[in-house]
């Protein structure tokens, strides 16, 4: 962008240099109107004829300024900015708003001032018209270079289609474009209500000869055309209407703007001031459309009119269609009908997926829930194992327990049994003993008696003692 | 009484610096990089949308559906405890609006109140998008996106602010889906079509909209913007552009002006049979409020909408007037309903000076207590 700008100096350069020379001539005006004053010799016209001459450059270079902007901006920014801006950033009508200011200006001595004269946008239709043709639009989807450039596509279409066969329609449709082209450029309501009148009786009788049509003409495009151009007078009558309407609040926008500045000039309030002057005019305008456009009026006229727009648009589809079929283009409902197909699919698609993540969930909530049981039931089996473990090993430490207290006992028992038996043989022993001692008390009692027999008796204590002793 | 003499001087003085701004302006222009002014196609600093500014707030993509985007910001400042926020614009405009720059974001503000902001980017409808319908964007991506966040931070339910259409669109989704919002923030949001309040609604009562979306398939954005325009058709269209002139020489005030027409200007087309329900449904039956909205085969009731609402809406709205905005009140089954409104109109709510150092803290402060 910088490069750009720095490959224009030389106009830059030169409108700078016209700025101060104007600005030099100015206050050179100046100086002389102070001579004009009472007492001085020169006359007041032709001290304005020099200053409008001067005004006029400065028109010229606001113009110019203006144009250059915008060619600017265009060339600079047009693959940047959207379309849509560029168009209504045109500065180019900086220039108009200046000339009406000038126009504007009150002279002295009831002096006209032949800026005025013109008119300029002090006439808010031709202002709003003026936009249009900027494609700064009042409904612009609807203007001259939209819809023309549309028919041209479609004609063309047709001339192509048809070959030999379009050629006699050519006549139709040029003086068809003609017509139209006259609409849009027309400048008031009440010349568009004459092109509505004088297009109504062409419209009638284009349709007698399609209602006979010539050798070479299809009768089924001649009724599809002779329809067309039912719907193009629908769309011509609500186009005049809505200019109509537009005028009259034009009208009486530009009045209350006058009113307006009487006023101010009563008193004493001149609105001289550049800017002043633009936002007064554009509010006072706008004050008085809004009233206009908030009615149920409005909104009827202005939905007739888009209405027949859009008829007229459908119907000339229709036939640019028609005109396609047979050659081996894709038409547009052919197009249409692709593009719904797939969206439907695209959307069954997204219905599946949407189920499909579904039960991806549900499976994935199940599956984790099943690792979570395998490994509650791998902890389960761990811990049984391992309780196994511990009861084996109890029941381990236990047997060794008995084993160790039945080795103990059988210990004991084997200790008992031997202090039996040692017992057993203690006693077998002694009763061995005894028997013996028995034997020897026998024999000594045998030899006792024996001996007794020898002495005559032996006292009874001495016996009792000796038996207790054993 | 000014003499011819002194008006002529003031005349003059007004004309050269007039002249001045200009030239100036030129200069200026020259100056300024397209990135400064929103025109940038390449690489930005958060190198995730096509036509960004250098200085828009980073995010990342979270989720995509063919055209349709998810994305969020990256934190600024310790994030709270709030859930997350889904913004939902509307489609007629683009979501750009609510990051314009550095010092006029709402979304920046909210990052810096420590909240977490996600926003759905519609995309630019084209000729595939014919057959969208509200269906698809609100039973489809609005929800989808609901449930990317409330899994992303596994939670029952976020907060939704619905901004315009995106409001009306997200006042729908929390009617039939009232267990995924916890709060819901509409903002300059049309509910009641039937007023005479605002142009559009006058207007759209008087047009056929079948013929239009049968003419056109999509409706241009072109066309949406001169409805706009036509709303303060001289403001707009031509005084707008004189006072242009006397900030051309400012080159800040020249980069605002520029990014602000960009975005203006930066209008999607309308895939045709959202626009047709949207029209036929909204602005001419005025269904919602009446109960008769549907959406697939389930009517949207308003009543559904229990959880806490804090409607908000500009009091020089001219594209939704606040009699439409205000409507809410009365049509929803919600017991916690407060009101924030702002001296301001419909785009100022975004962008004013005025609203930036109130708004975000505002929904912040009531998010907060709701938590």
């Amino acid at each position: 962008m910088q490069d750009f700008f720095k490959q224009q100096p030389d106009w830059l350069k030169s409108w700078q240099e016209s700025q101060e020379a104007l600005t030099k001539q100015f206050a050179g005006l100046s100086g002389e109107w102070a001579k004009i004053m009472p007492g001085s010799n020169l006359k007041a016209p032709d001290f304005f004829e020099g200053w409008f001459r001067s005004q006029g450059n400065l028109e010229e270079q606001f113009r110019e300024f203006g144009q250059r902007m915008n060619e600017m901006m265009s060339n600079v920014w047009s693959n940047k900015i959207p379309s849509d801006m560029m168009k209504y950033m045109n500065t180019s009508f900086i220039e108009q708003y200046y000339k009406n200011w000038l126009a504007n200006i009150e002279l002295p001595g009831g002096i006209k001032n032949p800026l005025g004269l013109d008119g300029g946008w002090q006439q808010t239709a031709n202002f709003l018209r003026s936009f249009m043709e900027k494609e700064n639009p009042f409904f612009s989807s609807f203007n001259s270079n939209k819809m023309n450039s549309q028919m041209n596509g479609i004609f063309g279409m047709f001339k192509g289609a048809l070959g030999n066969e379009g050629s006699a329609l050519t006549d139709i449709f040029t003086s068809y474009q003609n017509q139209f082209a006259k609409l849009f450029d027309s400048a008031s309501s009440q010349s568009t209500e004459k092109l509505t009148e004088t297009f109504e009786t062409w419209v009638k009788e284009i349709r007698k000869h399609l209602a006979a049509p010539k050798i070479g003409i299809n009768r089924e495009q001649a009724h599809d055309i002779s329809q067309a151009l039912l719907l193009s007078l629908d769309y011509y009558k609500a186009y005049s209407k809505m200019t109509k309407l537009v005028g009259e609040t034009s009208r009486k926008a530009n009045i209350r703007f006058q009113t307006k500045l009487s006023e101010a000039a009563l008193k004493n309030k001149h609105v001289d001031k550049f800017t002043d002057f633009c936002t007064l005019w554009a509010g006072e305008n706008e004050s008085v459309f809004l009233e206009v456009m908030g009615t149920q009026e409005f909104a009827k006229v202005q939905g007739e009119f888009t209405d027949a727009g859009h008829r007229l648009k459908i119907q000339w589809n229709k036939l640019a269609e028609k005109a396609l079929e047979p050659t081996p283009i894709a038409l547009k409902r052919d197009l249409d009908l692709a593009i719904f197909e797939i969206h439907q699919l695209k959307r069954d698609m997204k219905v599946f997926r949407r189920e499909f993540l579904a039960v991806k969930k549900e499976a994935v909530t199940a599956r984790d829930a099943q690792t979570a049981a395998e490994e509650e039931t791998k902890n389960a089996k761990i811990a049984a194992k391992a309780a196994e473990a511990a009861a084996q090993d109890e029941l381990k430490k236990a047997k060794e327990i008995v084993k160790a207290a039945e080795a103990t006992a059988q210990q004991e028992l084997k200790k008992a049994k031997e202090a039996v038996k040692a017992a057993e043989l203690a006693a077998q022993d002694e009763a061995k003993k005894t028997k013996a001692a028995e034997a020897a008390v026998a024999a000594l009692t045998k030899k006792i008696t024996t001996d007794s027999k020898t002495v005559i008796a032996a006292p009874k204590t001495a016996t009792k003692t000796k038996t207790k002793n054993v | 009484m000014l003499t011819f003499q002194s008006k002529f001087k003031e005349s003059l003085d007004e004309f050269n610096s007039f002249a001045e701004n200009l030239k100036k302006g030129v200069e200026n222009l020259a100056s300024l990089d397209e990135n400064d002014c929103g025109f940038a196609d390449k690489q930005d600093s958060c190198g995730t949308c096509k036509s960004c500014r250098r200085s828009c707030t980073p995010k990342e993509v979270v989720f995509q559906d063919g055209k349709r985007t998810l994305y969020r910001y990256k934190q600024r400042v310790k994030r709270g405890n709030a859930p997350p926020i889904l913004m939902v614009y509307a489609m007629v405009n683009r979501y750009t609006m609510l990051d314009l720059q550095p010092n006029r974001s709402l979304i920046r503000n909210l990052l810096d109140e420590g909240q977490d902001v996600y926003i759905i980017d519609w995309g630019y409808a084209d000729r595939m998008d014919r057959f969208m319908t509200m269906e698809d964007y609100i039973d489809g991506f609005v929800n989808d996106c609901v449930d990317v966040i409330r899994e992303k931070h596994k939670l029952d339910a976020i907060n939704l602010m619905g901004i315009c259409q995106g409001g009306t669109y997200s006042a729908i989704y929390a009617a039939l889906y009232p267990e995924k919002v916890k709060n819901f923030i509409p903002i300059v949001t049309p509910i009641d079509f039937d007023t005479k309040d605002g142009l559009l609604n006058v207007w759209a009562t008087e047009f056929n909209a079948d013929l239009m979306i049968d003419a056109y398939g999509n409706v241009p954005g072109d066309m949406m913007n001169q409805a706009y325009t036509l709303l303060q058709p001289f403001t707009l269209n031509i005084n707008k552009y004189i006072n242009m002139v006397n900030i051309m020489g400012d080159s800040d005030k020249l980069a605002d002006f520029l990014r602000m027409e960009q975005w203006i200007f930066d209008s999607p087309d309308q895939p045709g049979e959202t626009l047709r329900k949207f029209l036929k449904d909204l602005f001419q039956g005025n269904k919602l409020v009446k109960g008769q909205f549907m959406m697939g085969d389930r009517t949207v009731n308003l009543k559904n909408i229990t959880m806490p609402v804090l409607n908000i809406y500009a009091e020089f709205d001219t594209l939704v007037p606040p009699v439409s905005s205000k409507a809410l009140f009365e049509h929803i089954g919600s017991k916690d309903v407060q009101e924030l409104t702002f001296p301001v109109g419909h785009v100022g709510m975004f962008v004013s000076g005025k609203t930036q150092k109130t708004l975000a803290p505002g929904i912040s402060e009531w998010l907060n207590a709701r938590v």
